[in-house]
């Protein structure tokens, strides 16, 4: 662990993560101002502007003259809750079926791979969209969207590996000393197997933020008066021309946690997984 | 190989039945079509009878069964919304559509593949870390975010660009630049990545050996080897690129496929959801198909 933060990539992107972490969990605490709150006499001011009272706007004001800043503070919240929340569904349910699938060579096993062949000949933002427009825009149902489109890539690799896992000699002893499925399955199959699960558990952290403050931008996030960065982005793109920082700022946050959670992904990748070099 | 193509070409009716099940479940679950439909002050009987005379009023395996056995026709209903054809509405949106995809591709092949041949042979040097930084900075922005930094620098701050909406090449370059700097990122990552390993095979070196010029060295020798990755990305991405269009659509307000069935299904305009879920999917499947046929025309090993 310490040689991953020695690391610049591990170093920068745990960092980040962090920051964004911490932001969400103290928000209120970080943010100055309330993030819903409004001034419509402040509307559209630019960032570094002080009113009468001497309060400061670093980021500026947005068009019902709510606290940028405040409002990107509080945005952290929904990216981190929906990433974590579908990176843990996602892993967990592909890693438990791809193990099954790798380890139990049958009919079902046979199914499964079928489904997941078919599944990937769909294209998910058109099922995206059919699910939020009939469970509506809530935090889980975005939660389970980005679930049900990302568990395959776990348990795709969880099978590759797990095929080759058995193949190994110190599986193939256990077999033959008598061990069952369970024991097997639990003490030299599944600790092999996580260490690649972690790696892609957290390149799969980035995706979800895309992916969420994608949906956020068209409409279908979590609704207002919930600040998310793709919704700013998006109520920032009528007042484009006269006021950038609407637009500027929470698409930077997006990216910095982005390019965070991938630089913290390559590195444990390095670190756990010296066969990929 | 051709049980590959057998196997697809399988999967494309089963895809196209769990799709339109799927979202014909979901977009009629999701609210009373006729509710928003009618005008407000309709009577409860008006809207009895337009329920009937939509069909809305039979079972919803009946309607799926009604709808599938018409789709079979060429006959997706008529749009709510429009009054026009389903399908004809959504294949007129289509070109746009296509072009804007096919643009983005055209500009992320361009940059990504020169750029990252030259990336590989200059390993460790200035115009590697470019590579590396385009690649990095492709694939962790927001595309939605791009488009509004571009429209920023080049349509507001320097108009030399229009802001939104489709006619002339100009009105293309921003969208195009916008869904291709993605698949730029990551095309340039694969072909980096796979050169630096194919430039280290024996053959390569064997090539080297015998004095076969550079260009030739690079290109026909290693590069070849390196396609068969690089079109496996191009088949892996081609739903993120359904993603990127609507996106892309959204932002610059492009009259595409992507932007009205966003608008088809908040609308619950059903015809037009389940025409352009089919579209969409057909267009996914021929991707795909296409992915696995051109292995077989690249790859000598796989013909055989």
């Amino acid at each position: 662990m310490v040689s991953l933060l020695k690391t610049a990539k591990g170093a920068i992107g745990a960092t980040v993560l962090a920051i964004a972490v911490l932001a969400a969990l103290f928000a209120d605490v970080l943010a100055p101002l309330d993030p819903t709150l409004q001034n419509l006499l402040a509307r559209l001011r630019p960032p570094m502007w002080r009113d009468d009272a001497g309060q400061l706007y670093v980021l500026g004001t947005d068009a019902l003259g709510r606290d940028l800043l405040s409002r990107v503070i509080h945005g952290a919240r929904v990216s981190i809750m929906v990433a974590i929340g579908a990176v843990l569904v996602s892993g967990v349910i592909g890693t438990t079926i791809g193990l099954f699938a790798g380890y139990y060579r049958g009919m079902a096993s046979a199914i499964v791979m079928r489904f997941m062949d078919i599944q990937l000949s769909i294209p998910m933002i058109l099922f995206a969209i059919a699910w939020i427009a009939f469970f509506g825009a809530g935090l889980l149902s975005i939660i389970i969207v980005i679930s049900a489109w990302g568990w395959v890539q776990y348990a795709r690799l969880a099978r590759s590996i797990v095929l080759s896992l058995k193949e190994r000699e110190f599986v193939q002893a256990s077999v033959v000393l008598g061990a069952r499925d369970g024991r097997i399955i639990l003490g030299h199959i599944l600790p092999n197997l996580i260490s690649s699960m972690i790696v892609m558990a957290t390149l799969q952290l980035g995706e979800a933020v895309l992916l969420e403050s994608a949906l956020s931008f068209l409409g279908m996030g979590v609704g207002p008066p919930t600040a998310t960065w793709g919704s700013i982005v998006s109520d920032g793109r009528s007042y484009i021309d006269t006021a950038w920082w609407i637009v500027v700022f929470p698409g930077a946050a997006i990216t910095l946690l982005v390019l965070g959670a991938n630089f913290l992904g390559d590195a444990l990748r390095d670190h756990l997984d010296p066969h990929h070099n | 190989m051709l049980r590959t193509i057998g196997s697809r070409l399988l999967q494309v009716p089963i895809a196209l039945l769990g799709m339109t099940l799927i979202v014909f479940l979901f977009v009629t679950a999701s609210g009373d079509p006729v509710l928003l439909l009618a005008d407000p002050g309709a009577s409860d009987a008006d809207l009895e009878a337009m329920r009937r005379e939509l069909g809305f009023d039979r079972p919803w395996i009946v309607q799926y069964l009604s709808f599938l056995g018409d789709a079979l026709t060429g006959d997706f209903g008529t749009s709510f919304r429009h009054r026009l054809p389903a399908m004809d509405f959504v294949l007129g949106q289509l070109p746009a559509t296509l072009e804007l995809a096919a643009a983005s591709l055209v500009i992320a092949t361009a940059i990504s593949i020169p750029l990252g041949i030259t990336a590989a042979r200059n390993k460790g040097k200035p115009i590697d870390l470019v590579a590396t930084m385009v690649a990095v900075l492709g694939q962790s922005m927001p595309v939605f975010w791009l488009g509004m930094l571009l429209i920023l620098a080049f349509a507001v701050a320097l108009p030399i660009f229009p802001v939104g909406g489709r006619g002339t090449l100009a009105h293309l370059v921003l969208p195009a630049v916008t869904l291709g700097w993605y698949f730029n990122a990551l095309i340039t990552r694969m072909v980096r990545s796979t050169m630096l390993e194919t430039l280290n095979q024996n053959y390569v070196r064997t090539a080297r050996a015998k004095g076969v010029p550079e260009r030739r060295v690079v290109m026909r020798h290693a590069f070849r080897n390196a396609q068969v990755p690089i079109i496996t990305v191009w088949g892996l991405q081609a739903g993120n690129l359904l993603t990127g269009t609507v996106v892309a659509e959204t932002v610059f307000s492009w009259p595409g496929l992507g932007r009205a069935s966003v608008a088809a299904v908040l609308a619950r305009d059903i015809p037009v959801v389940m025409a352009s879920v089919f579209v969409f999917t057909v267009i996914f499947l021929v991707i795909n198909l296409l992915v696995d046929l051109s292995y077989y025309l690249i790859d000598p090993r796989i013909r055989q």
